[in-house]
């Protein structure tokens, strides 16, 4: 504290105890227990709180097309774009809906601090009515996933939804990304949304170890999306040839059954944050 | 590679422990409870870790985590209308006075003026805490609380007003305090 403190504040109502006040809010302050600053828990719970903010921002900000039934995968060229797209269909079975059991897509695998780890989407498609809402709530349940924001089985007819899991060596399976998918959601152009977090893994509570994973979502046009990290270094993720099976290994940009967008990941090098992610080429763009 | 994440998590280190020592008693002052003001202050350089790019890139890093801890305790008081701080629920409101210099009546009003702190409303207490205590001009704490001048004027005027009232810690007044 200032010593000064009495003499900065006014006085002009002849109150001299105004200071004293201020002596007896230092002594009382005094009474406080200090103890060490826990800089670890402060860092530990901030890399929390990045992680939770990135999840709840990304389930809010999801736009998912292809699971209402009747957009199952639309193609969505701009222009005349030379990528062969799939026709929208109508899906008949329940199985083809994905409405019990998602449909799968592992978007990433990888290594670090030696350990596994691995991103995979999962992609429910929508109800029609309250009874088969009440029935994917239930299937959803045992996957272990819950719709965020959904209080009753109604909420979900006529809305697919795509959770996204993370997971880390032999650790639980988390959700890092989750929303609901509604009709006429769609990506096009240069549009992107990608989200960021700490990859936890062993040892990556050191500064120079920590690595951020970014994952997103571009149009299925985007062939490049480039990550930008805060030493003003990039890394370049392109989209997986079509007609190859592309190691999940390698950080790719990929189409997702019952998804409109393409998803992405990328992983920034070791003691580098996440500062942004563009689409650097798409088709017609 | 990394250096300059490097550089902001030193940074970032330096801060939280040369300023916890402070953080720690305003917040103690504001809650009036051990616990609870570690959690506020944790809980606000949790948040300005999650933003402490553009934090040090401020001009006053100190500006931007009192309105962290500020917000903080408005928001616990918005959940719980009746705070729990209450700091010494058997205390005296109007205590004997002995001697000053006494270690038992420099307790007393402590515990006094801390149970006055947590009676005010908490626009009032973070007024008087922010003015009084960190010592800050009334423009630094509109800053902090997210409000005018005017309002902080007005809130920190009404709390002193309030804790002068009180008749053990007017009589630590009249009598000059502790030195």
């Amino acid at each position: 504290m200032s010593a000064d403190r009495e003499t900065n504040h006014d006085m002009t109502h002849g109150d001299v105890t105004h200071g004293d006040i201020a002596l007896l809010l230092a002594d009382a302050a005094d009474e406080v227990e200090i103890g060490i600053a826990p800089y670890q828990s402060v860092v530990r719970g901030g890399r929390r709180r990045k992680a939770r903010r990135w999840a709840v921002a990304a389930a809010a900000a999801l736009v998912i097309a292809g699971s209402t039934g009747s957009l199952a995968l639309a193609g969505a060229l701009d222009g005349d774009g030379d990528r062969g797209a799939p026709v929208a269909t109508q899906p008949s079975t329940v199985e083809e809906r994905h409405l019990y059991e998602p449909g799968r897509t592992t978007l990433a695998t990888g290594r670090d601090q030696g350990e596994e780890w691995r991103v995979v989407i999962d992609v429910w498609g929508a109800p029609k009515d309250k009874v088969e809402a009440q029935s994917q709530l239930d299937a959803m349940a045992l996957y272990g996933v819950k719709p965020a924001d959904v209080r009753v089985a109604g909420d979900l007819v006529g809305k697919g939804w795509v959770f996204v899991h993370l997971t880390v060596g032999d650790g639980a399976q988390s959700t890092v990304v989750q929303g609901a998918v509604e009709k006429g959601d769609s990506m096009s152009g240069r549009d992107i949304q990608a989200y960021s977090m700490p990859l936890k893994t062993g040892g990556s509570d050191r500064a120079d170890a920590s690595r951020d994973l970014v994952i997103g979502k571009v149009a299925p046009t985007a062939r490049q999306v480039i990550c930008t990290w805060d030493n003003d270094t990039a890394t370049v993720v392109d989209r997986a040839p079509q007609g190859t099976e592309t190691s999940t290994d390698v950080l790719s940009i990929r189409p997702v059954d019952g998804s409109q967008p393409s998803w992405f990941v990328c992983l920034s090098p070791k003691g580098v944050g996440y500062e942004s992610a563009d689409v650097a080429g798409s088709v017609g763009g | 590679m990394g250096d300059r994440k490097q550089a902001l998590d030193e940074e970032f280190q330096s801060f939280v422990i040369g300023r916890w020592p402070r953080l720690m008693r305003t917040a103690f002052l504001l809650t009036g409870e051990q616990h609870a003001a570690e959690d506020l202050v944790q809980s606000s350089l949790e948040r300005a870790y999650v933003a402490w790019r553009k934090v040090s890139a401020a001009d006053d890093p100190d500006a931007y985590v009192w309105r962290l801890m500020i917000n903080a305790h408005a928001r616990k008081h918005r959940r719980r209308l009746k705070e729990f701080l209450a700091p010494r629920s058997d205390a005296d409101f109007t205590p004997e006075l002995p001697d000053t210099g006494d270690r038992i009546a420099q307790a007393d009003d402590r515990s006094t003026l801390l149970k006055a702190l947590s009676q005010l409303p908490p626009r009032q207490r973070e007024a008087v805490v922010l003015r009084y205590w960190e010592d800050l001009s009334e423009a630094q704490a509109a800053e902090a609380m997210g409000c005018s001048a005017g309002a902080v004027k007005s809130n920190a005027a009404k709390g002193i007003a309030k804790l002068r009232a009180i008749p053990g810690l007017a009589e630590t007044v009249t009598h000059g305090g502790r030195k």
